[in-house]
């Protein structure tokens, strides 16, 4: 009898629990076939308009420029070129038509919030001033061919690990912080703006140098954030312009850098784009119950 | 398993004549130490005749436990001291009935479990019936109840001698075995082994199984395999220490026997050799003594005068300024204080054993033997100081000039250019150079205006090392080169101040790079987003830090070498301080007289065995036998082996004996080393003493009757005791008054005391129940507070290393 009933066929169903031991009769890695109707394929994929792609590439194209356009400056500081009144006259303008930019696109509402950013510039513009002696002598015993190989990989580092989607800066409201990788570029760049400025004559130089290098490195890509944000159009021409001006003032400077820079910059914004949607059509990816759960919305404290 | 029994057998005995049967009975005390069923060991003292023990008031029985109370305690747990047996001529009275016994008498076997058929006829042998078994009889009636008791109850052993047989040149005769009653039973039939040792005399010769005394006992193995720990849970065959414990103490176990039963000897002859000794003696004793009244009086004077001035500010700076050599006074003052009460004589408790005796005896002699060189060296010293006190001051001038100008002045020019190929930072350079110069400009001359106090500075320090001993110059001479290179320790002090800091803050602006923080409450490192104003300051900061780097390396390089040296100067000198302390003079100087008095473990050697089994007793880890030489011609004779070995001891190098005082010396310097070179790297300043542990110094006392007890010391140790009626003028009566009615005053002073700290408050409150107690030497350490609970013991059974530094 008992034989009867332990080998009757009215075995227990396979059911999928989380929490529940072992069921009798099933190994402990035991599934089904309904294991793979849950696969999804190529859930995320967007698909990619190369018009669209170039657009988004103007971004990076932009940020290039407005390096290019501070290496210009620096190469014109260091030639002496540009005496420090009128690069104190242009960290003035810079600083005006960046607030201009910020109160026209609407962004900057709170007078608040403006007063916070007067006071935080005012502070570093303090301090720069205090530490200006110290970065005038500071690199007078090294070469400076050394000086300049620094500089130009710490740049290349800033720019291979700028965050060009947002901005580094942000409004003190927002949530998240920088992630790691943009403030370890900021930090690159300001340090070879420190060994660029420690090789200039004066100690106004160096001040007005590292200034505008702040300047330019922390507000910049807020600016254009925003501009972009205002409106898209004028974040389009607003690029455009700064591409060619900085296009034509390279080429003032050295042909070979006008030409590896144009071709940079095509490479950009044409070749990347097409070589894009040419990969696309080989993404495959699969989804399933085996990933690992994702949050869907944000854990703040 | 045969019964084992090995007779410890004194030379003393053996070489001297047998006994010729005019004399009667030799009685033999000694000790019968088992520890296992099959084998015992008879430690033989000394032989005695009946005649010269016979004493009108007292029984043996009444004796013995007296003398057996002088023992030391961890013998007479282990053995008694008793009646051993008698040892009779071999072939007197009853050995031709023994000769009977052996060819066939009515032996039976009585042994529990002898299978052996053949043996078992030789082995044992009950007595019969007729009540005396074994004739161990001629004893006189007083003997004859105390022998028939041991043998009921205990052992009683019976030996004979064979005049007829040679064993070396110094032993005439060796005893054999004729038979053994053992727990009621009798064995005549056993393995024998009879060891010639020398009775150990204080100040000639002991044994010691101690490999190396004062060692650290050797450290076991990670693990111990199992058959380690099964063979360590066998019984061992032989108590080895309780054996050498009892040999070393049978001379005083003779002399407590021979003081119980009165037996006075007159020594006649040489009393005016003896007289005029003791004349030496008593002269020398008032020389010494009263040097040590008159130091002890000026220390005392200056102890008080010094409590008197403890508070001021003086006061409390020359001692932080001068404190190696204030350390060193304290060490000395106490040597001085307590020389008389560490020459003391212990009494009893040490009397018993000759290794306690040596031990202790070692260890009194300590303290005056290193004050003795000490002071030796001192005068040395001083008197070729002050002999060329003038060319060793000008030497000393010209050799401090060439340092400061040619070392210090051009190093720091040297830095403010390019040194060694760095490239500086020249402004930073320039000022760091500068002020460095300045230091030395401004130390150098204030130098320069106390200059010509020089000389009397080392006239001082002469006299100094001939009236208190090396040591104490030589630690002024320490604290003099750290007040003297002041100026290189300042600049050292604020270079890696500077140093320092900067290299935390590099560590800590490149962890602002990495996103990491230093969690001090946990002492790891968290991740932690940094606002973008952090990493731009860190990053501002950042790279002038790391730019100045090398400049401010160079100078803490330059100045961590210079303190480096001044400190190693200063560090070498500590360590002859603390060898002088430590080296036990008295023990070099016997090492060279005696080496005997040095023994580390026991070899026995083999001078004759007779054996038919070979059965061969590996003896302990100590003993390595050598000169193995087999007899087996007395094969049918006695089928029982017997063997005679003669016991040596090992003795130990003066590497050994003097190594384990210089360990403590020796052990602080790798940890040290390693310890300053840690810190030289990340510019965190270390101790620049090495911080040797010197001789702790004792407290301070006031035993005005001291001066009485130096002299009564040397009165002691002066073979003549007569009394120095001028000593006891000289104790002031005011100080004796005080140490009479000191419980009396402390009463009253004592919660006067105006701290509020926990620990003086709870002294405050133990007093009113506190007592005046003596100061003792205990074994292991040097001095305690005695405080006497129940009768006094003997020393304590398991301090038998002697610590003495």
């Amino acid at each position: 009898m008992d034989n009867n009933i332990s080998e009757s066929p009215l075995r227990p169903k396979w059911r999928k629990v989380a929490y529940g031991g072992m069921q009798p009769g099933f190994d402990d890695n035991h599934t089904d076939e309904s294991f793979l109707e849950d696969m999804v394929m190529n859930a995320n994929v967007v698909k990619r308009d190369i018009l669209k792609v170039m657009q988004d590439s103007v971004c990076i194209s932009q940020y290039l420029c407005i390096v290019a356009l501070v290496g210009l400056v620096w190469t014109h500081t260091l030639q002496s070129t540009l005496d420090e009144n009128s690069l104190l006259l242009l960290d003035a303008s810079l600083f005006g038509s960046g607030f201009l930019v910020l109160l026209l696109t609407k962004e900057m509402r709170s007078l608040n919030l403006l007063f916070h950013y007067v006071l935080n510039i005012s502070f570093f513009t303090t301090g720069l001033y205090i530490l200006a002696p110290i970065y005038h002598t500071l690199t007078r015993s090294i070469s400076s061919d050394s000086i300049w190989a620094v500089t130009v990989s710490l740049v290349l580092l800033h720019l291979f690990l700028h965050d060009y989607s947002g901005s580094t800066i942000k409004a003190p409201v927002a949530l998240k912080n920088p992630s790691l990788t943009s403030c370890v570029s900021l930090n690159a760049s300001v340090v070879a703006s420190v060994f660029i400025a420690s090789r200039l004559p004066s100690r106004l130089h160096v001040f007005a140098i590292m200034l505008f290098s702040l300047q330019v490195f922390l507000f910049a890509p807020f600016v254009t954030y925003c501009i972009k944000k205002f409106s898209f159009r004028l974040h389009l021409l607003f690029s455009f312009g700064l591409m060619a001006v900085t296009l034509a003032l390279v080429y003032t400077l050295h042909h070979l850098l006008f030409v590896l820079l144009l071709g940079l910059l095509v490479f950009i914004s044409i070749v990347c784009p097409y070589w894009l949607i040419r990969i696309q059509e080989y993404k495959f990816e699969i989804n399933g119950p085996w990933d690992e759960a994702k949050l869907c919305f944000n854990v703040t404290d | 398993m045969r019964n084992k029994v090995r007779i410890w057998w004194p030379k003393q005995l053996a070489s001297t004549e047998p006994p010729t049967t005019s004399s009667n009975n030799n009685l033999l005390f000694g000790w019968f130490v088992s520890c296992s069923s099959v084998s015992i060991d008879v430690v033989v003292a000394f032989a005695c005749d009946e005649a010269s023990l016979s004493h009108p008031n007292s029984t043996l029985q009444e004796i013995l436990p007296h003398v057996n109370g002088k023992m030391p305690v961890f013998l007479q747990e282990r053995a008694a001291f008793s009646l051993l047996g008698q040892c009779v001529l071999y072939g007197r009275g009853d050995g031709k009935m023994l000769r009977d016994g052996m060819e066939g008498g009515d032996w039976r076997n009585s042994f529990t479990n002898g299978a052996d058929s053949v043996m078992h006829s030789w082995d044992l042998f009950v007595g019969n019936d007729r009540g005396r078994s074994c004739r161990c009889n001629e004893l006189d009636e007083l003997y004859e109840q105390y022998r028939k008791g041991s043998v009921e109850n205990g052992h009683w052993i019976r030996l004979v001698y064979d005049p007829s047989e040679e064993y070396g040149k110094d032993i005439h005769w060796v005893p054999k075995l004729h038979h053994f009653h053992w727990n009621g039973q009798i064995v005549s039939h056993c393995d024998v082994h009879v060891v010639v040792y020398e009775i150990p005399a204080y100040g000639v010769h002991h044994f010691s199984l101690n490999l190396w005394k004062s060692s650290e006992p050797a450290k076991d193995p990670v693990k111990k395999p199992k058959w380690v720990n099964e063979l360590e849970k066998n019984q061992p065959l032989l108590d080895l220490d309780t054996v050498i414990l009892a040999i070393n103490s049978a001379a005083a176990a003779k002399l407590a026997l021979e003081t119980h039963v009165g037996s006075t000897r007159s020594f006649a002859g040489f009393y005016i050799i003896n007289r005029s000794i003791a004349f030496t003696w008593q002269v020398l004793a008032i020389f010494v003594a009263s040097i040590s009244t008159l130091f002890y009086i000026v220390l005392q004077f200056f102890h008080n005068l010094s409590s008197f001035g403890s508070k001021t500010w003086m006061y409390t700076t020359s001692a932080r300024v001068f404190c190696t050599t204030w350390t060193n006074i304290q060490i000395r003052c106490c040597q001085i204080l307590y020389w008389p009460i560490i020459l003391q004589d212990n009494g009893l408790r040490s009397q018993s054993c000759v290794e306690y005796m040596e031990n202790a005896a070692l260890r009194r002699h300590s303290m005056w033997s290193s004050l003795a060189v000490d002071l030796l060296l001192g005068n040395l010293v001083g008197l070729a100081l002050l002999l060329h006190a003038e060319s060793v001051c000008l030497w000393i001038l010209t050799f401090a000039n060439g340092i400061t100008n040619e070392l210090l002045r051009s190093g720091s020019v040297w830095l403010m250019g390019v040194p060694a190929g760095f490239k500086l930072n020249t402004e930073l350079a320039e000022m760091l150079g500068v002020i460095s110069l300045n230091a030395i400009q401004i130390w150098s001359t204030l130098w320069i205006l106390i200059g010509f106090l020089f000389i009397y500075f080392i006239k001082g320090l002469a006299v100094l090392g001939i009236v208190f001993g090396a040591t104490i110059p030589a630690a002024l001479i320490i604290d003099t080169i750290s007040l003297a290179t002041l100026h290189v320790s300042t600049l050292h002090w604020a270079i890696s101040l500077l140093y320092s800091r900067q290299i935390q803050a590099l560590a800590a602006l490149w962890r602002l790079f990495r996103g990491r923080k230093w969690n001090p409450l946990r002492q790891r490192l968290d991740s932690y987003d940094y606002s973008v104003k952090q990493h731009i300051v860190g990053s501002l900061l950042f790279t002038p830090l790391l730019l100045l780097l090398p400049t401010t390396s160079v100078f803490y390089m330059f100045f961590t070498i210079l303190s480096t040296a001044v400190a190693l100067t200063c560090i070498l000198i500590e360590v002859m301080i603390s060898m002088i302390h430590s080296t036990p003079p008295i023990k070099i100087f016997l090492w060279l007289v005696r080496r005997r008095r040095f023994p580390s473990g026991i070899w026995f050697e083999i001078v004759s065995c007779q054996n038919d089994s070979l059965e061969f007793v590996c003896l302990d880890k100590f003993c390595c036998t050598s000169d193995k030489s087999y007899h087996k011609n007395d094969r049918d004779k006695n089928r029982s082996s017997n063997m005679v070995s003669i016991l040596h001891s090992n003795f130990l190098s003066i590497g050994q004996v003097v190594f384990p005082h210089y360990r403590k010396v020796v052990s602080g310097v790798p940890d040290f080393a390693s310890k300053s070179a840690y810190g030289a790297l990340t510019g965190k300043r270390t101790a620049s003493t090495l911080g040797i542990c010197l001789p702790s110094t004792m407290p301070w006392f006031f035993i005005p009757q001291r001066i009485m007890l130096a002299s009564r010391r040397l009165q002691l140790h002066s073979p003549n005791q007569i009394q120095v009626a001028t000593f006891h003028r000289m104790v002031p009566l005011k100080a004796a008054y005080i140490l009479k009615s000191v419980d009396l005053v402390v009463l009253i002073d004592a919660p006067r005391q105006p701290s509020r700290s926990h620990a003086c408050s709870f002294a405050k409150s133990a007093v009113p129940r506190a007592c005046v107690c003596l100061l003792e030497l205990t074994e292991t350490s040097n001095l305690a507070l005695a405080t006497i609970i129940g009768r006094p013991r003997g020393e304590a059974p398991n301090a038998l290393e002697y610590l003495f530094h």
